[in-house]
């Protein structure tokens, strides 16, 4: 199906990229459906775009590619919410704050959104304490070099 | 909402599992004692609130995806 994305205009999603959000988006309460595609011409950024409301949408991308040891710890009802026995077995995107200056681009580790692609749901967890170790607001440009395969 | 008045000492009992209790009373402070279920998560406030601005921010507006080239890791390309 085609869809109206903020960034690339009219794009073509599948079915199979497009999940429910039973608990709304933090912020955006009206937005239960989102499309989760990746930016072909960006990786390994990720798009989310609302289905409910076309003028919201985001840049996404799994934190592992800067935080090689990321491992939040999500309520065990969070997940069970999600149908997911680990935080490593679903996917897992943080919501990126796009900046012109590139130093002041961040990504939120704090609050990940965690996404069971089998049954095609996904929502944003709140971690239950590593507040100090996985930041809302963490720069990735700083993390630029370390990962060397 | 529903309003209650409580005293120092005294309980709330949410759902016949949670009990809120208040500590201490100073000022305009007050201190809460919360005794849940493990699987209950317990959460300032504030938090949900800074994530729902974090995602607020992140809305793609004018911000343009050419500056993500820059922070690509370099062992991407």
């Amino acid at each position: 199906m085609k869809i109206h994305d903020g960034f690339l205009g009219e794009i073509e999603i599948t079915e199979a990229e497009i999940f429910d959000f039973e608990d709304g988006l933090l912020g955006f309460p009206g937005c239960r459906k989102f499309a989760i595609f990746a930016l072909t011409d960006y990786p390994p950024f990720v798009g989310m775009q609302s289905l409910d409301d076309p003028a919201v949408g985001f840049v996404l991308v799994d934190p592992r590619f800067f935080v090689k040891e990321y491992k939040p710890d999500i309520a065990h009802t969070q997940l069970q919410k999600l149908d997911i026995q680990s935080a490593e077995e679903a996917q897992i995107y943080s919501i990126v704050v796009l900046d012109s200056d590139v130093k002041k681009i961040t990504a939120n580790l704090f609050g990940p959104i965690l996404v069971n692609a089998r049954k095609k749901i996904a929502g944003q967890c709140v971690l239950t304490n590593d507040q100090d170790k996985y930041l809302l607001k963490y720069p990735l440009y700083q993390t630029n070099t370390p990962k060397v395969g | 909402m529903l309003v209650l008045s409580r005293k120092k000492d005294e309980t709330i009992i949410l759902d016949n599992k949670i009990e809120v209790r208040i500590l201490e009373i100073k000022g305009d402070v007050v201190r809460l004692g919360i005794v849940a279920p493990k699987d209950i998560k317990v959460y300032r406030g504030e938090i949900f609130d800074a994530i729902a601005e974090e995602n607020r921010q992140a809305q793609r507006s004018a911000a343009s995806l050419a500056t993500l080239q820059s922070i690509l890791p370099k062992t991407e390309k």
